[in-house]
């Protein structure tokens, strides 16, 4: 897999198998989360906000965990699929991280009376995260040396990875206005199953449209690297080679 | 089955709604014209490159 050749050749394969399965697991996920789940016993129809806020702010964490992972593989093996896979993802990453903090705040409005709390662990984290996604774009597009780039994004990377723990663990380290968690708490979700249901296709789902298109921009920058290699012009001209 | 319009905090769900759709069809777009744009920009780089060795 470590080979461009190959990843570009099972991407290809594999990416409408990701794109209709989590579509399709989405839209399942969305019309039963919306309108056949119950309402909540306290918040009432505005906990199906969750149905779009959970699976974002869980793409935005399980990105740039990835990312994190691709990075410290990248330094130490020198695989340089690793750093295909980071750009793929960076964009990505900031998209659904952008929306877990609009929703979170559209959710926030009604719950807690405020669209947004400065003060507050959860969301305060998940800006910072949101940042360094920016950052790490920034940095790369500031330098013009891929090598370069490469390296210095990739330390950015692994330095920011210390997020991900003060993200998941702020709700029970600090007070927080945003809830405990629901799904991973010892004992089991604590959520009735015609909720939870619709939420784990919607994370399925977006995990694997997420993947979908992970390979797409992966494959495009995988490209964008080997573009002077035999295959790739072999691939792209066909028969004219 | 809910109404659409009949659930409490409608106009906060369907926001979120929305702006989940939004970004689906965003990056959905820009993923899929990145690589269409990847590759037509190495074509060219390509075939002027053989041009250039031919002249």
């Amino acid at each position: 897999m470590s080979s461009p050749r190959y990843f570009y050749s099972i991407a290809t394969s594999l990416i409408p198998w990701f794109l209709v399965s989590g579509l399709i697991l989405m839209v399942a996920g969305l019309i039963n989360g919306l309108f056949y789940a119950p309402p909540d016993y306290q918040q009432g129809d505005a906990f199906r906000i969750i149905y779009v806020h959970v699976p974002s702010a869980y793409i935005s964490m399980m990105a740039y965990s990835l990312m994190a992972f691709a990075a410290f593989v990248a330094l130490i093996w020198r695989i340089k699929i690793a750093h295909a896979v980071i750009v793929g993802a960076a964009p990505l990453g900031a998209w659904f991280t952008f929306l877990a903090l609009l929703t979170g705040s559209i959710w926030g409005r009604p719950m807690w009376g405020t669209w947004w709390e400065w003060g507050d662990p959860r969301l305060t984290s998940e800006l910072l995260m949101l940042f360094l996604y920016l950052g790490y774009m920034a940095l790369r597009a500031s330098l013009p040396n891929l090598a370069q780039a490469d390296k210095l994004s990739a330390i950015l990377i692994l330095i920011g990875a210390i997020n991900i723990p003060i993200i998941h663990f702020s709700v029970e380290w600090w007070t927080s206005l945003h809830q405990g968690p629901t799904l991973l708490k010892a004992g089991g979700p604590a959520i009735d199953s015609l909720m939870l249901y619709p939420l784990l296709a919607m994370i399925i789902g977006t995990t694997l449209y997420f993947g979908s298109l992970l390979l797409v921009r992966t494959k495009a920058e995988v490209l964008n690297r080997e573009k002077n290699s035999r295959w790739a012009k072999k691939m792209l001209l066909g028969d004219q080679l | 089955m809910m109404e659409f319009f009949a659930m409490d905090y409608a106009f906060y769900v369907y926001s979120s709604l929305l702006a989940f759709l939004s970004v689906i069809i965003i990056c959905t777009k820009d993923a899929f014209c990145h690589l269409s744009k990847t590759l037509g920009h190495i074509k060219n780089t390509i075939h002027q490159m053989e041009s250039d060795n031919e002249t």
